[in-house]
């Protein structure tokens, strides 16, 4: 089994193979899945030299697979995820992929169900994990995107320290906001648009934030994390 | 066919002259209007080359279309193969860089992996075997692939029939004689 990505130069007629950098990589594996969104490529399940069939997304970015360099990542799934499965379609369609049947683990049954992924940010995501990054994609979102997440680290008493990499949303009228509490109807904290990475923010220590980007084209938020306090107050008053 | 925005699925039958039953078979979508099926295998194993072309009309109120495609030219026509990959791309060399599709790899009809590369135009129905340079991926079958940056043909994976799978990677103990 191959796990090495070659391209072929439509315009110069020509092969290259690229040489991947980094420690993780994909297992070598046949009757998995490609596609491309925007600038990203995502590989999914197919069956691995022992025969196991897998359910393992990865990507990578196709400037660095051109560039001689690629470096593949493990995107965090903020959802279910399909199950293990190869010979399996798969396509691009508006900026989400689409994915549908296959052979699955139980003595190759055939399966007939259909999954959407959003790469980026979709609905409401909770985060739970002590520390992590996050991002609505690369790239334009979709139009009347409305993506939350909801940060509550699963660890008690911890307080919430988010920073901000990146910001860039192109129309004034899209907004990030943040909220300190588990719903958007909790107090407004802080509301940002354009490019300037706002500064941290550390809301009231009840563990729960809540974000909302605005709606429509252009936003893109990278690198938000929930960082726990390193010294949570082990007696929290009530 | 699947609703995309409402998640349902309707059956829906074809009119025109359907491919024989096949697997490992690649399908392409072209500008939504209409989808290409090529080679692929019977339940007896037995690896086509042929394609069809399925004429998707447009609203759900069309009865799709099977027509089976005349080649232009037999000669070109790629070995007969299964578990290829099938992939529209730019035609560079062609005025105005119309669509066309490219084919790569896949399992002969001898069972043997492919690493060959074939081009075919949408608009004559032929096609043109590619004698790229540089060093060619190994042959491969079940292997992935899409179009990259409107102007690459990324392949990853896929494997070797020829080769036993637990012998395919290092590091994994052998198996039992």
């Amino acid at each position: 089994m191959y796990a090495d990505v070659a391209l072929y130069d439509l315009r110069r007629n020509s092969w290259t193979q690229t040489t991947a950098v980094g420690s993780e990589l994909p297992a070598g594996r046949d009757g998995h899945s490609m596609v491309a969104i925007d600038d990203t490529v995502y590989i999914f399940g197919g069956v691995n030299a022992k025969g196991e069939k897998m359910g393992d997304l990865w990507a990578f970015n196709a400037y660095s697979a051109v560039s001689g360099q690629l470096q593949w990542s493990r995107p965090t799934p903020m959802s279910d995820t399909p199950a293990p499965r190869w010979g399996h379609a798969a396509l691009a369609s508006v900026g989400t992929l689409l994915l549908l049947g296959g052979s699955g683990t139980e003595d190759d049954a055939l399966l007939n169900d259909a999954w959407q992924m959003t790469a980026g940010c979709s609905g409401n995501m909770t985060l739970t994990a002590a520390r992590g990054a996050f991002t609505d994609g690369a790239g334009y979102a979709l139009n009347n995107l409305d993506c939350r997440w909801h940060m509550k680290p699963a660890v008690a008493h911890s307080n919430v320290l988010l920073f901000f990499s990146n910001l860039d949303i192109a129309d004034p009228n899209d907004r990030l906001s943040i909220y300190d509490g588990d719903t958007v109807n909790a107090p407004l904290l802080a509301s940002y648009t354009g490019s300037t990475i706002p500064p941290s923010v550390r809301p009231s220590p009840h563990g729960a934030i809540a974000l909302r980007p605005g709606l429509g084209l252009g936003l893109s938020v990278r690198g938000l994390t929930p960082d726990p306090d390193p010294n949570p107050n082990p007696n929290p008053s009530p | 066919m699947l609703d995309l925005q409402t998640g349902a699925w309707t059956e829906r039958n074809a009119d025109g002259a359907p491919p024989t039953a096949r697997r490992g078979a690649s399908f392409v979508v072209l500008s939504q209007k209409s989808a290409y099926l090529f080679g692929g295998e019977s339940a007896d194993r037995v690896r086509r080359q042929d394609m069809f072309l399925l004429h998707l009309g447009s609203g759900s109120s069309t009865v799709p279309r099977w027509e089976a495609v005349v080649y232009g030219d037999l000669l070109t026509v790629p070995p007969a193969r299964t578990e290829h990959t099938a992939t529209v791309v730019p035609l560079f060399e062609q005025a105005g860089a119309p669509l066309g599709m490219i084919i790569f790899g896949g399992m002969d009809g001898d069972s043997r992996p492919l690493a060959d590369l074939h081009e075919f135009d949408f608009d004559t129905w032929t096609w043109r075997e590619l004698s790229p340079t540089g060093t060619p991926p190994t042959a491969r079958k079940g292997h992935a692939a899409c179009l990259l940056l409107n102007s690459l043909l990324a392949v990853f994976g896929g494997g070797n029939p020829e080769v036993p799978a637990v012998h395919a990677e290092p590091g994994w103990p052998s198996p039992p004689p």
